[in-house]
């Protein structure tokens, strides 16, 4: 017979070639011809003679193209082991036995493959399209038997041996499988138990019954014989198992190694059997008792180790060990050895062992029960993450700590505290996801935990942040109005919703929320505290719109909440400024005895005595500060450029680059200021570091009080590069050109001798500018602004 | 690439558990024992660790970056003793050895596909 196997060169399938077929396939089936079963339409198959064929309706009609035949594309893909493939081709066709036939095959070589997925559904199809093939039942049993379903083994097995009685490889396992299911028992009357057989078992039977092994001295003989010594425990044991002939099987040889470990151990020496077990394991070969053997000789070792402090060979033991399963005792000792390595290699800085002794510690912990809580060990893994910058994985850790959070606190005070602890966590996952470019993901932690617990707002409140981080403001906004929704005065929310107020204007409805807020937590000085940043906040950008009223009004209102030394000193500011009745006395007094412990507030109340222009006040104030405080140089310093700041000219953006400063006009205060500034110098006469703050600071605005000391500079440093740089552009500044020039010259040659390029450079562009209106605007460049003077802040406590 | 890491009660000999008594008390008797004019980096030391414990919201986030101490046991659990009589299981595992459970190569029972 002949086919084409393209199948659509008519409605004929012929047992001859096509004679309009062209196609190689159809020339091919010519070959093939004898073994092909005939197929029409997917439904009629018959044996066709020439006389029952139908004739082609039209003659001529050309063949199409190759592999569209199912029988073709799945013999295709079955040659070459596609036969996942060939099933899908030639399922439509099982009808026809030969495709069966086929087709059984398939599932039964994809049933044995190395990636089968359901091997056993694959041979109890192929066992239902060809049911007379013992092979599947075979394997169908041998499946389940490896699958631990011995019954079910057990029947297949059985029905494999009522159709083939001599079917050795059947026989054995279903002793075997006996042997499983019902321990020590009669084997013989098995089906297909022949005397053979029967051989094979005797040596395996008679250990298990602590009987005599039959004489047999092959390699196979020799190991049952040994195995049959170590029951009894017979010192001969070891002699009999170092037997090196090859054994029948492969897989005897691990066992063997096995038994001799247990006879090496029964001996005492522990050591070889150690070795031994150890070398097994880490090969893949596992006997059933290994593990358990191994694990127990481990402990022993690990708990020398933990016991002599070896803290190092303990960790390393207990990690190269840790995917043994062992006794709950050999748990609990690798956890504590992991940890304490884990804790000593923290110590030297050593983070990514101490991670993986942590993550070690983790795993065994999480295979393990009722050995602790994981709590510890998530977050140290997390700090060990952490200090290598692994952003990602230190989130993860900080979220599996989140979630062994339990809710059972009794205590009210224990609660708050491990509710501050828990905001901690949650605030550190959102900043390692944001380290690792990953904001979305805390937005995901928190609404996952969100769901678990709706009415949790301080959640609420991490999400809100969360999802500012991740620059959705109006989702942060919402989250926000959800919160008060629930709670209208929940306090981080609320002020939340009054920053957003402010940030708009909305001043009075701000301010109304906070007097509520504060006037609801009564007792609570954090909230308090921050009711009144609010209204210094209003304050002063009141202040700086130059609505003093308004902000005077803030002030006032500010300070009932919080005993803030700005609140009365800014409110003497604003009351002078409207010209209005003001003790700035009494409200120096006060700030004072809410602030005095600060420098600070002393240097804002000499400041406020200056704005009021009272010198002989502020005189006072400056000997009661230097009485009560005895000023360091830095007090100084800070007091002294502060009350320079106050009457030096405002700042331009041109006083600095262009246009000379205005004519210098000392007065009593600018006296005063600098008094100060010496005295700090007398304080500290060889402190270069607080010459040179002085002369930034004056160099721009009054070189020729900056002058005496840039020099007292250059006298404690002759060496200096920055402070004969310094020097350089005051005498630049205050027309001493040559001078300049030859101070900027030796700055130049210092900074080239110690390699300091950048001053080198720097030295040559100013003596350069010398002379020129560029001095200043190289210097200004080189200061990056001085920004002291920008900060309109500054004027004001 | 990171701060070192040290324990600021270790450095003043102090338990986690301490009140801010105790670590007040540890400290100036730590500053007695160590003057800055006598042994200035310990002192220095000494000082980081009280400025990092004595603030109870400084003491909270120092306390949660630090390592937590894994509750060692008082008392270890008893090991299992070492089971060196040969087991049944062992036995079948040999037996089974010799049998085609375990095999994979099934390459002789391929029967060829013909259509």
């Amino acid at each position: 017979m002949g086919v084409c196997l393209a199948g659509k060169c008519g409605r004929i399938r012929a047992n001859i070639v096509n004679p309009g077929c062209s196609t190689s396939s159809c020339l091919r089936g010519t070959r093939l011809g004898s073994l092909i079963t005939l197929y029409v339409g997917g439904g009629l198959r018959a044996a066709f003679t020439p006389d029952a064929m139908p004739q082609p309706k039209r003659s001529g009609r050309k063949c199409p193209p190759v592999g569209s035949d199912p029988r073709e594309l799945g013999l295709r893909a079955f040659q070459s082991s596609r036969f996942e493939a060939a099933i899908v081709a030639w399922q439509p066709l099982a009808a026809d036995p030969a495709v069966a036939r086929a087709l059984a095959e398939a599932y039964f070589r994809r049933a044995l493959g190395i990636l089968a997925i359901d091997p056993i559904s694959d041979l109890r199809r192929a066992a239902e399209l060809a049911p007379t093939d013992m092979r599947f039942p075979f394997h169908l049993g041998r499946l389940q038997h490896r699958a631990g379903d011995l019954a079910a083994a057990a029947d297949h097995y059985l029905t494999v041996l009522s159709r083939e009685p001599g079917n050795v490889a059947a026989t054995k396992l279903l002793a075997l499988l006996t042997l499983e299911r019902h321990g020590d028992v009669d084997l013989s009357n098995l089906p297909g138990m022949s005397p053979a057989l029967k051989a094979w078992a005797a040596p395996a039977l008679a250990v298990l019954r602590g009987q005599p092994v039959p004489a047999d001295e092959s390699a196979l003989g020799t190991l049952w014989r040994g195995i049959g010594h170590l029951t009894a425990r017979s010192p001969a044991a070891r002699a009999t198992l170092s037997d090196e002939r090859t054994l029948p099987a492969p897989a005897l040889e691990p066992l063997r190694r096995y038994f001799r470990a247990i006879a090496a151990a029964q001996s005492g020496d522990t050591d070889a059997a150690f070795k031994l077990w150890q070398r097994l394991y880490d090969a893949g070969n596992r006997p059933p008792g290994l593990e358990e053997r191994l694990a127990a000789l481990l402990l022993e070792r690990l708990a020398a180790l933990v016991d002599a402090g070896d803290v190092v060979a303990a960790g390393n033991l207990a990690q190269h060990s840790s995917t043994i399963s062992g006794s709950a005792a050999f748990d609990e000792l690798r956890l504590l050895a992991l940890n304490r390595a884990a804790s000593a290699a923290a110590a030297d800085g050593s983070w990514p062992q101490a991670a993986t002794f942590w993550d070690t510690a983790r795993q065994i912990l999480s295979r393990a029960q009722g050995l602790g809580s994981p709590r510890p060990l998530f977050h140290n893994l997390a700090l060990a993450y952490e200090r290598q910058e692994r952003w990602e994985e230190a989130a993860d850790a900080w979220r599996a700590l989140l979630r062994t959070r339990t809710r059972k606190r009794t205590d009210a005070a224990a609660e708050v505290e491990e509710e501050q602890r828990w905001a901690w966590v949650r605030t550190r996952i959102i900043s390692c996801y944001r380290n690792a470019g990953r904001p979305d993901e805390a937005v995901t932690v928190f609404r996952q935990a969100i769901k678990l617990d709706p009415n949790d707002l301080d959640l609420r409140m991490q999400l809100a942040d969360a999802l500012l981080a991740n620059e959705q403001e109006r989702a942060s906004q919402n989250e926000i109005m959800r919160i008060l929704e629930i709670d209208p005065y929940y306090p981080d929310a609320l002020l939340r919703r009054i920053a957003q107020l402010s940030a708009l204007w909305q001043y009075a409805e701000a301010e109304q929320l906070a007097h509520a807020l504060a006037k609801r937590n009564p007792d609570r000085a954090d909230v308090r505290r921050r009711v009144a940043d609010v209204f210094m906040q209003h304050g002063r950008q009141h202040s700086q719109y130059r609505h003093f009223d308004t902000a005077y009004q803030a002030f006032v209102e500010g300070e009932q909440y919080h005993d803030d030394p700005h609140f009365p000193i800014n409110q003497a500011r604003m009351l002078r400024v409207l010209r209005q009745p003001v003790d700035t006395g009494a409200l120096i007094e006060r700030a004072l005895t809410v602030g005095g412990e600060r420098t600070e507030t002393w240097v804002l109340a000499i400041e406020t005595w200056m704005m009021a222009d009272k010198f002989d006040d502020a005189r006072a104030l400056i000997a009661r500060f230097e009485q009560e405080r005895t000023p360091r140089a830095d007090d100084y310093v800070q007091l002294g450029l502060h009350l320079m700041t106050a009457i030096l000219p405002p700042p331009t953006p041109a006083f600095f680059l262009s246009s000379p400063p205005p004519k210098p006009v000392d007065t009593p205060w600018s006296q005063l200021a600098l008094d100060m500034l010496d005295k700090a110098v007398m304080l500290r006469p060889d402190d270069l570091h607080i010459h040179q703050i002085i002369v930034n600071f004056l160099t721009l605005p009054r070189p020729d009080l900056a002058r005496r000391f840039a020099e007292r500079a250059v006298q404690s440093a002759p060496d200096n590069v920055d402070a004969l740089i310094s020097l350089g552009v005051v005498l630049g500044m205050n027309g001493d050109d040559a001078e300049a020039k030859a101070t900027l010259q030796r700055a130049a040659k210092l900074a080239q001798r110690a390699g300091q390029l950048d001053l080198y450079g720097l030295a040559q562009e100013l003596r350069r500018g010398v002379g020129t209106p560029m001095l200043r605007m190289i210097y200004s460049r080189a200061m990056q602004g001085a920004n002291a003077f920008d900060d309109p802040d500054t004027f004001f406590g | 690439m990171s701060e070192p890491y040290v324990d600021p009660y270790e450095t003043l000999g102090l338990v986690r558990s301490a009140s801010a008594e105790e670590i007040k008390r540890a400290y100036f008797a730590m500053v007695k024992a160590h003057p800055p004019e006598r042994s200035p980096e310990q002192f220095k030391r000494i000082r980081t660790a009280y400025e990092r414990l004595r603030d109870p919201a400084k003491r909270r986030k120092t306390d949660m970056l630090l390592i937590q101490p894994w509750p060692e046991p008082t008392r270890r659990k008893r090991p299992p003793d070492l089971a060196l009589s040969v087991d049944p299981a062992d036995v079948r595992a040999t037996l089974r050895a010799l049998t085609d459970l375990d095999r994979t190569d099934w390459r002789d029972q391929h029967e060829k596909v013909l259509l």
